[in-house]
């Protein structure tokens, strides 16, 4: 079966141009624009892994991810951090995502990334 | 009986005419009878010029009716004596300060007859006392807080500015302790008085207390005042309020961080759908059109690197540039970093002698960030070479690597200043590539943050060897 990615960015390019290369990788993928809606995406789409901006309109990334690694549901879901903001780079686990990603990035780094975690 | 009295009278007029001080003996009408040498000495006019003239011909015109309430009841046998300060004019139309003292000489039936003139000259006296009342009142009404303590630290002068500044008046600072005013009293200890002893001066950023209780930032610049033979008497300090300057600075370095976040995200999607249609040209072998899709790809690569500059520079200057040591192999580390960069160059070889197998603690990116600049600068600066030489050199406590090339070298003024913040070699003919000028700059701090060492040999037209120590840090071990 096809493996799921959600990608949740504020920026309109930013999330179509994921959309297309992680398609073209051979996953199936959803995207989310708002902090807010995250959660309730996740429970619609059931994703295999999470790619999450930093910086998002309403509840911020670093909330979503707490909140999706405290419930029983979507705590092994794996999330990647994508962010332009170089300092969060080393607290990626600190901050209780799996991983991190600074943008902008070459997009097979973040496929190979992607790929370790989906094995 | 009569040589008694003649000598007497010798000794007086001896005194009289060899006192440092000028003394006149007048009639009750202002006319000098009697004047000794230090008086003609002040005002310029003999003794025989002095007779024929009264007081009032030498006296400054403004100053001549000083005096003369009581000089007409000295007349009328009522006031015994008065002194003043008043202005006289002397022969060749100086004027001097004089301070008199005036006192009745009476007759046998007590009449008023003669008066006896003390006069000094406070010319200088004055010139001093106006100089330090001017000095006096510019430190008091001076733009900057100016604040003097003793040598145990206790206030004993604050200038109006001070009082603007801390909400204190200057009663309420007297006699306090200066530490008082600090927001960190063991900093003040350890640091600017020790500093203060030992060279005579300090600067940089406190935070201080106002009376309201509120901290704020100021910028002090202090130091010993000392006597001629170098003996400390005092410490002096100037304050500036620098909360403003710290709101905007604060204020532009989180601009300059949204304004590279916000560069950054079109930059991030542009990069992705570059590498999208590079895979397709890839799978439709459309060489020449891949090419520059790589072109344009390596551009965003660039951009990026500068909006990153610029980011370290401003948290460089905020003292925000924060080290992610961790172990890594430093021989590894410049290999993968030279070989990328003689992929992207294309012209030039990196050539590595030397070996270090031990480990180092360090930031691994930062500590690679530095190489790549080192390494392009080096074949950005020799562009009819076609090699780079680097050497790695440890020891037991450090690694020293060098990075050589064959290129325009840099002229000895310039050597110094390429650390500084946004210099540029400004000699178009060796100038191959454009540059914001920051490169080194973060390089240098990146290193100092590392306890290291970064500099450069160099001849102009004969290539340059940029070098830095990196000490092994705290967790050592052999690989």
């Amino acid at each position: 079966m096809m493996k799921k990615i959600l990608i949740v960015d504020d920026d309109r390019a930013i999330l179509e141009a994921l959309a297309v290369a992680i398609e073209d990788a051979g996953y199936k993928v959803a995207t989310e624009a708002s902090g807010d809606g995250v959660v309730e995406k996740v429970k619609d789409f059931s994703p295999d892994l999470i790619l999450l901006d930093f910086l998002l309109p309403g509840a911020n990334g670093i909330e979503v991810a707490r909140c999706l690694k405290r419930e029983r549901a979507t705590k092994d879901i794996p999330v990647i951090l994508i962010s332009a903001h170089l300092g969060t780079g080393k607290a990626a686990k600190e901050l209780g995502v799996d991983d991190f990603m600074a943008k902008p990035f070459d997009i097979e780094k973040l496929l190979a990334k992607i790929g370790k975690y989906l094995q | 009986m009569d040589e008694a009295l003649r000598e007497s009278e010798q000794r007086f007029r001896a005194i009289f005419n060899d006192a440092a001080i000028g003394i006149t003996l007048a009639d009750m009408q202002g006319h000098p009878l009697e004047v000794n040498a230090a008086f003609q000495k002040m005002v310029g006019y003999s003794r025989g010029k002095l007779r024929k003239m009264f007081f009032t011909d030498f006296t400054h015109p403004e100053d001549i009716t000083l005096d003369l309430a009581e000089y007409e009841q000295m007349k009328k046998g009522q006031l015994d004596s008065f002194s003043l300060e008043k202005r006289y004019i002397r022969k060749d139309g100086q004027g001097i300060w004089v301070h008199i003292t005036v006192s009745l000489v009476r007759g046998p039936k007590r009449e008023p007859k003669f008066t006896v003139g003390v006069i000094r000259d406070i010319t200088e006296h004055k010139r001093i006392d106006e100089e330090l009342k001017l000095y006096s009142k510019a430190v008091e009404e001076a733009p900057d807080g100016v604040q003097i303590a003793d040598l145990s630290g206790r206030i004993i002068y604050s200038n109006k500015a001070v009082e603007e500044i801390y909400g204190f008046s200057p009663q309420e600072y007297y006699g306090k302790d200066i530490n008082e005013m600090n927001a960190d009293p063991e900093f003040a200890r350890k640091v600017i008085f020790p500093a203060l002893r030992r060279e005579g001066h300090w600067s940089g950023e406190i935070m201080v207390k106002h009376k309201d209780g509120k901290v704020f930032p100021i910028w002090l610049k202090t130091a010993m005042v000392k006597d001629q033979k170098g003996k400390p008497l005092a410490m002096v300090g100037i304050i500036r309020d620098i909360t403003e300057r710290k709101i905007l600075e604060e204020r532009k370095d989180e601009f300059i961080g949204i304004a590279s976040h916000e560069l950054k995200t079109p930059i991030t999607s542009a990069k992705i759908f570059t590498q999208i249609l590079q895979k397709l040209l890839r799978q439709k072998e459309e060489k020449q059109a891949l090419g520059y899709m790589t072109r344009i790809d390596d551009q965003l690569d660039k951009l990026t690197q500068l909006i990153n500059d610029l980011l370290d520079v401003s948290r460089i200057q905020a003292g925000k540039l924060e080290l992610r040591p961790q172990v890594f192999s430093l021989a590894k580390l410049i290999r993968e970093t030279a070989r990328d960069i003689q992929a992207g160059s294309g012209s030039h070889k990196i050539l590595i002698r030397g070996k270090v197998k031990k480990r180092v603690h360090a930031d691994k990116n930062r500590i690679g960030q530095v190489l790549i600049n080192l390494l392009s600068n080096a074949i950005a600066y020799s562009p009819s070479s076609r090699r780079v030489a680097v050497k790695v050199e440890p020891n037991a406590q450090m690694v020293t690597i060098h990075v050589k090339d064959y290129g325009v070298g840099i002229a000895k003024e310039h050597q110094e200043k390429i650390f500084e913040r946004f210099y540029r070699v400004g000699d178009e003919k060796t100038q191959p590539s454009s540059g914001l000028g920051i490169g080194l700059y973060v390089a240098n701090e990146i290193i100092k943050l590392h306890e290291g060492k970064l500099w450069v040999k160099s001849e102009k037209g004969k290539g340059a060897t940029f070098s830095f120590s990196l000490p092994f840090g705290k967790r050592k071990r052999v690989k």
